[in-house]
């Protein structure tokens, strides 16, 4: 389970004029094991943040993450580490990837750091690039010069291969066509389907509708 | 669970007269770990990196290695030939330039098997096929094994550097800048080189830089040092993208997105 | 004759025994006592000015002079030969301030000064062998620094020696060093053996006689006592060999001493000697035996 319990953000800029930026004050829910929860809510109202406080990236201001028995503000960097490698999985919608490095090493990446065979991971790295229909002829190249879509998909290959029981989406499905779309979201709901407790932006209604059990509209905590 | 780190240095402080090269800096590392520091010109980074690998006595502070056989060690307390056999078996240290770790008269594959040669190695054949790997390794040809270093480029030379450094396995490899000049296509090489080995050989890495996002690629954790001292420390992605601090702050905000 | 003896009575009473004044000889002593006690540690010592230049031997003449009795034999060579200039000008030196016995015969020596080679004659207990060295830093060319050779030295840190082997056979092929080919004295110090040919090293292991080296310039003592491992580095599949030019003595015939290249024509015909004279004659003189009977 996902625990948040009154949570709040604000950006210091010491050097823009020591600007305070207050994103949220007492966010609280919970997602549970087999929930997509959405986050809702117009741009700049913190969805991307709260996403990124959650997986460790921006500091807590107030308040708590709690991710099963692991509470994030109170955690060591090296605790985060361990929680990312084994159980939180992240989407971002931007790739950032070494330059030069291979599609298919670049996917399977996160199933090496847990310590899986290099062959068993090659298999189910094909699998899942199969199924993102990346084309095989790609593979063997950095993901870097492939298209929007194309990056996006790598993105979410690194984010499906190991089953994660906690999952972070910003945007999966956005700069994907139809078909794409609905692969992505089967993949989703095949997660779901396997208990993992999964937090999403989705600025697609359609999209939304389809995978999400819940949803949390920011502007209205 | 206590004797579970690899490295450790705490407290360090190192002062050149009356000027401050770092001060009270605490740290420590463990296997398969890269920690990034970073700041800018003169805030004390390499003056740091020099002092927790032995190079430079440090006016205070302990600087512990849990060493091959669980025994810990105090670089501040054990006599120099100790610190000098752990500098070249458990240790490496990779130069910002390349010229100041590489022996520049002697041939690539001479400079792959010295440390080679160093811990007891006598078989020339074998010698030369491990040097020849390596070189494969940091991707320079290996029809170049018998040309000295003076005459590759500045991105082999390095490479190179990396290679002869890492060629013993050491458990705990220091840098200082080892991207620093390089172009980008080169550097890509080498950090692709270096994480592979972090997760390979299960290594740990202290990587000294001033480029945001080599470290954003390369570090689990960083520490941001100015004048000295470290005024922030912590997850790479969390200080890169969320810095708490003034100084942090200007740092990733002077710098391209990263 | 009576002249000469007069002469020499008139230096004895000018010069102190073997020239060097008593104190200096105990200063020489005690780091010849020192580096015999640590075989191939090079032991500083200060070396005095002697009335010849650098380059002469004058570290070996020191070690000599600390080292000559009155009723030694005295033999001095130079690349093997006993009438070189450097050879007759050592051996006039002693025997005008030691007046000490002299012999080219290797086998009636209790004494040998040499300068780059060991005599061909097997040497007994009892015999001290003395070299003259240039350069007594085996590290030397591969790294200048003394502060760093030391601390290598100390912490047998001798990877670097295998480097110029290393180099070696990836140049040439096989290990192309001919001369000052460095070995392992006693298991422990790597040792500059001076600028004897390979060939001469497998006679410094386990030898019954004292081996001292002076190097006068640098200012190092170093010694192998009698019967100490002395090992020629190398590597396991490029084993250490000592080479000797594939011919025949035109002289004496011998195969198995080491020779010189000499031309001995106007159009560069080549021919090979014995470059231990002494050893040269005495082969002849057993041919000649031979065939007598
Ligand atoms: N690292 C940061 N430093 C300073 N301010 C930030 C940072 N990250 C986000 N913010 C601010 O926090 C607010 C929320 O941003 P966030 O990206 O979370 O919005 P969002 O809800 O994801 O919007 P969108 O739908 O456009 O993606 C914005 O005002 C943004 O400027
Ligand atoms: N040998 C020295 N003697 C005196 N002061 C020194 C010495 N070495 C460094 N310093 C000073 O100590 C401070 C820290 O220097 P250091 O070289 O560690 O900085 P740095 O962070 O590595 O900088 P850069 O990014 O430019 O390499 C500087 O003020 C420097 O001038
Ligand atoms: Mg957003
Ligand atoms: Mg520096
Ligand atoms: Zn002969």
């Amino acid at each position: 389970m996902i625990q948040i319990k009154n949570l709040n953000k604000s950006f210091e800029l010491y050097n823009q004029n020591n600007t305070n930026i207050n994103v949220f004050k007492n966010i609280n829910f919970k997602v549970d094991k087999g929930e997509v929860v959405a986050l809702t809510g117009n741009s700049g109202t913190g969805k991307s943040t709260l996403l990124k406080l959650i997986y460790g990236s921006y500091v807590i201001s107030k308040g708590d993450v709690l991710i099963a028995d692991v509470n994030v503000r109170k955690s060591s960097p090296r605790d985060i580490l361990k929680l990312r490698k084994n159980k939180l999985g992240y989407v971002s919608q931007f790739l950032r990837v070494v330059p030069r490095v291979p599609t298919i090493e670049v996917v399977i990446e996160p199933l090496l750091d847990i310590g899986c065979e290099k062959k068993i991971a090659l298999k189910k790295g094909q699998e899942i690039l199969e199924i993102l229909k990346i084309p095989k002829n790609l593979w063997n190249l950095s993901p870097l010069t492939f298209s929007g879509g194309e990056q996006q998909r790598v993105n979410i290959a690194r984010g499906f291969i190991h089953n994660y029981p906690y999952l972070l989406l910003d945007e999966p499905t956005a700069s994907l066509d139809h078909n794409n779309k609905n692969i992505v979201l089967h993949l989703i709901e095949k997660a779901k389907l396997n208990g993992s407790a999964i937090i999403g932006i989705f600025h697609d209604e359609i999209a939304r509708n389809k995978v999400a059990t819940r949803e949390v509209n920011l502007e209205n905590l | 669970m206590m004797q579970d780190f690899l490295f450790k240095a705490s407290n360090i402080s190192k002062y050149y007269g009356q000027n401050v090269g770092c001060k009270n800096v605490s740290l420590d590392i463990n296997s398969g770990e890269v920690l990034g520091i970073v700041g800018e010109s003169g805030s004390g980074k390499s003056t740091l990196l020099n002092c927790i690998y032995g190079n430079l006595k440090v006016d205070e502070g302990d600087i512990l290695l849990n060493d091959k056989s669980k025994t810990i060690l105090n670089f501040t307390k054990i006599d120099e030939p100790k610190l000098r056999l752990i500098q070249r078996s458990d240790l490496a240290f990779v130069h910002q330039n390349p010229r100041d770790g590489l022996r520049m008269n002697i041939s690539a594959g001479g400079n792959i098997g010295e440390r080679l040669m160093a811990i007891g190695h006598r078989n020339y054949g074998e010698i030369r096929e491990i040097a020849s790997s390596w070189l494969e390794k940091v991707e320079i040809d290996v029809s170049r094994i018998d040309d000295k270093p003076s005459t590759f480029s500045g991105g082999m030379q390095q490479r190179l550097q990396i290679a002869r450094n890492l060629v013993t396995k050491p458990r705990l490899i220091f840098m200082d800048e080892p991207t620093g000049g390089l172009d980008v296509s080169v550097q890509a090489k080498i950090l692709d080189l270096l994480r592979n080995l972090v997760r390979e050989l299960g290594i740990a890495a202290i990587i000294v830089t001033h480029d945001l996002a080599v470290v954003r690629l390369l570090a689990d954790r960083i520490i941001v040092m100015q004048n000295g001292n470290v005024i922030e420390a912590g997850l790479c992605d969390q200080v890169l993208d969320d810095p708490q601090h003034k100084y942090s702050q200007l740092l990733v905000s002077s710098v391209l997105q990263v | 004759m009576n002249d000469m003896s007069k002469d020499k009575n008139i230096d004895i009473q000018i010069y102190n025994f073997a020239y060097l004044d008593e104190n200096t000889k105990r200063m020489i002593r005690r780091a010849l006592l020192k580096a015999l006690c640590i075989p191939g540690y090079q032991v500083p010592f200060s070396s005095r000015e002697m009335p010849m230049p650098y380059g002469w031997g004058t570290g070996g003449i020191q070690v000599t002079s600390a080292c000559l009795i009155p009723k030694d034999v005295l033999k001095v060579i130079d690349q093997g030969a006993d009438d070189t200039t450097n050879a007759v000008s050592i051996r006039k030196f002693f025997q005008k301030t030691a007046n000490v016995a002299v012999t080219e015969k290797t086998s009636d020596a209790s004494l040998i000064q040499t300068r780059h080679r060991i005599p061909e004659t097997k040497l007994k207990e009892q015999q001290i062998l003395v070299y003259q060295v240039p350069i007594p830093e085996p590290l030397r060319f591969l790294e200048p620094r003394e502060t760093e050779t030391r601390k290598m030295h100390a912490l047998s840190e001798y990877g670097l020696m295998f480097v110029k082997l290393y180099e070696d056979i990836a140049k040439h092929g096989h290990i192309e060093t001919a001369y000052a080919y460095p070995v392992k004295t006693n298991g422990n110090y790597v040792t500059d053996p001076s600028p004897i040919p390979k060939f001469d090293n497998p006679k410094m292991n386990n030898n019954p006689a004292i081996q001292l080296f002076g190097a006068g310039r640098e200012q190092r003592i170093y010694a192998i006592p009698p019967y100490t491992n002395v090992k020629s580095l190398d590597f396991e599949d490029y084993p250490f060999e000592a080479m000797k030019a594939n011919f025949k003595c035109s002289i004496c015939g011998s195969s198995d001493s080491y020779l010189d290249e000499i031309i001995v024509s106007d159009d560069g015909k080549r021919s090979y000697i014995c470059s231990d004279t002494d050893y040269c004659k005495e082969q002849t003189q057993l041919n000649s035996k031979e065939e007598d009977q």
